[in-house]
């Protein structure tokens, strides 16, 4: 034994404390990701969920890409392509692999086209979901008092409203709303209604812990305590009620056009829509190969999101996990 | 500071804490629960008082009165400046509040709860400096650092950027300690620092507070339900009941001449480790009522073994100099 000391336990080897701490800081943050991932990964729903989102991430990347190549905009395009050397609707065949619509839209390329505008809808209304339910969430716990009344009230009427309903009626109303609107829209209603509910009640929790009068001894202003010491708190509660927030705008989405109130995008709802009406139009009975797709598609986004919000419970809320 | 050791560092002065019951959105609260009712008591420059009382008496409320996290319903409470002027801050607010954050500080009664989980122990030790904006971020580290090895935290860098979870209630404790020591203090209200740890590092605790406070010249309250350990601890004792101070003597003078009912009962209560000695036990009746709303008269009347027609006719006794020092709030003593 040359080294009577361990190597673990010799201080004169320690690092100087600010790269320690810089070292320290990142991988403290690297190791709670870790931590939280393995959390996330012991969830079989979960990583359905993950596996999910990775193929519509790929879908919606894959589009354009195969627009440019394969997808030529006279046969392929989702809107104006027709192929004139098939009889339309066709069942999937080697031109066409999932078949066309009776007006003549390959199949494949709608859903694919589809794609990007659920991503956008869904990343508008988680964020907007998350901004405003932590905000009005925190401000009320924190305040207390009038503004906590005033902002649980708002809450309540929020609450009352049903989503999926009121978007038909804004899709009715405004045709032209672009998926980034319509996003934000259930977002705002979503996140000031329940989400806004349960991240006051996760925030009340917070705020009478010691922790935080000790902060306010210190002297910390009421901006430091809650940026500081309450927001990291309510993060993993914020990111289950974005993942649920994709599930509900994507759905109502789908929902409003399968009203027939179609927007000036490509969604699945449309799809699932056309597949009905052209084919009774035209007397040719349900087109399966066209109402299959999409809306396999559509509970799938859903549930991708939703089991991953599985997950995220199971870590913001740490009874939920098996041992 | 040699001019002014006559003056106190802290007066508290007729501190009242009222809180509403059932009040609301546009409703005013009809009854109050009189947390703290009328506070009198100084403490010196560098000295102690225990303040001591069963659950429910007000001790935590007066704590964070005086550090300002509960706003007083009425009275002042004086503290000494930098000039050595005492200065009332009990309505203080905004940037001169923060400046007083500086002077007073708090240690909290549960370690587990009163560090954030989620900072490393260099965060929340050097928060106070973080916030006041003291110091250069390499001065910060060295002072933790520093203040961490003086509270037995060794060596300081290989705590210094741990979590709270990979401490142990003692270790916890004493970074709250640092953290209350950290922007030089000259006041620090202690809530049962060690009643949540095991008794076999109590000690150990108790003999590092009094330590720093000796060489660092803070003053303290310290707030137990423990005589004894108010008795180790503090040069003077105060009794509170029902959110009245009902004793204030030297420690050894209350205990070895306890004049208010309520404190005997409470000194009878101490077990004494030798079966031979045989006490009188003082018996009190009932037991201890909230404090909602309650009658003008002596607070303890209800349970006092001495009580007669003059205390009920007549306002809660006021405190009276028995000598040296000693204050008894009774009219029958």
């Amino acid at each position: 034994m040359n080294n009577p000391i361990p190597e673990a336990f010799d201080i004169s080897q320690a690092p100087s404390t600010r790269e320690e701490k810089r070292g320290s800081r990142s991988s403290a943050v690297w190791h709670q990701f870790k931590r939280d991932w393995r959390v996330l990964m012991t969830n079989p729903v979960t990583i359905l969920g993950v596996v999910l989102i990775a193929i519509f991430g790929l879908m919606a990347i894959s589009y354009p890409l195969l627009r440019a190549t394969v997808l030529g905009a006279a046969f392929y395009d989702p809107i104006t392509g027709f192929d004139f050397a098939v009889l339309h609707p066709s069942p999937p065949g080697p031109g066409h692999l999932l078949g066309t619509d009776s007006l003549g839209h390959d199949v494949l390329s709608m859903l694919l086209a589809a794609t990007q505008p659920a991503f956008l809808i869904g990343l508008a209304a988680s964020l907007t979901t998350a901004v405003i339910s932590t905000l009005m969430g925190v401000t009320a716990a924190y305040f207390g008092g009038f503004v906590d009344n005033f902002l649980v009230h708002i809450a309540d009427a929020f609450l009352l409203l049903p989503a999926p309903i009121f978007m038909v009626i804004v899709g009715m109303r405004f045709q032209d709303l672009g998926p980034v609107q319509l996003g934000l829209i259930y977002g705002v209603i979503a996140g000031a209604g329940s989400a806004t509910i349960v991240m006051r009640s996760q925030a009340l929790l917070v705020v009478a812990r010691p922790f935080i009068e000790a902060a306010r001894i210190a002297g910390g202003s009421s901006w430091h305590i809650i940026r500081v010491h309450v927001l990291p708190h309510m993060l993993p509660l914020a990111a289950l009620y974005m993942m649920l927030s994709v599930t509900g705008a994507v759905v109502s989405d789908g929902f409003i056009s399968f009203f027939g109130f179609s927007r000036n995008y490509l969604n699945w709802g449309t799809m699932i829509y056309s597949s009905f009406v052209y084919s009774s139009s035209l007397g040719t009975g349900t087109e399966w190969h066209v109402l299959l797709p999409p809306s396999l598609a559509l509970s799938l986004f859903a549930a991708a999101f939703y089991f991953v919000s599985r997950g995220l419970h199971q870590l913001a809320d740490p009874r939920l996990r098996t041992r | 500071m040699s001019n002014n050791n006559d003056k106190p560092l802290l007066r508290v002065q007729g501190l009242k804490k009222y809180f509403p019951v059932g009040g609301g959105f546009l409703r005013q609260a009809r009854s109050f629960i009189h947390a703290v009712d009328d506070l009198e008591f100084d403490i010196p420059m560098g000295g102690s008082l225990g303040l001591v009382g069963e659950s429910g008496c007000g001790k935590t409320t007066t704590g964070k009165l005086l550090v300002r996290l509960h706003e007083p319903t009425d009275g002042q409470i004086f503290i000494q400046n930098e000039q050595g002027e005492l200065e009332d801050i009990a309505h203080r607010k905004g940037e001169s509040m923060k400046t007083f954050r500086r002077r007073v500080q708090m240690i909290f009664q549960d370690p587990y709860e009163s560090l954030n989980p989620r900072r490393t122990i260099y965060d929340t030790v050097a928060e106070p400096l973080v916030v006041q904006g003291i110091g250069t971020i390499v001065e910060r580290e060295e002072r933790v650092a520093a203040l961490l090895e003086r509270v037995g935290l060794t060596p300081a860098t290989s705590f210094m950027f741990r979590f709270p979870h990979e401490l142990s209630g003692g270790q916890r404790q004493r970074v709250a300690i640092a953290r209350a020591l950290i922007i030089d203090p000259v006041f620090i209200a202690a809530d049962e620092p060690t009643s949540m740890l095991d008794v076999s590092i109590r000690t150990g605790v108790m003999n590092l507070m009094m330590e720093l406070a000796g060489e660092m010249g803070v003053s303290y309250l310290y707030i137990t339900h423990d005589l004894a350990v108010a008795r180790y601890m503090c040069e003077r004792i105060a009794v509170m009941y029902l959110g009245k101070m009902v004793e204030r003597a030297s420690t050894e003078e209350l205990l070895a001449n306890p004049l208010h009912p309520y404190t005997r009962a409470l000194i009878s209560a101490v077990p004494v480790p030798d079966p031979r000695i045989s006490r009188q036990a003082i018996d009190i009746k009932g037991g201890v009522s909230a404090p909602i709303d309650p009658p003008p008269i002596c607070r303890f009347f209800a349970r006092c073994p001495l009580g007669d027609d003059f205390c009920e006719n007549n306002p809660h006794p006021p405190m009276e100099d028995k000598g040296g020092g000693h204050y008894v709030a009774c009219y029958k003593v």
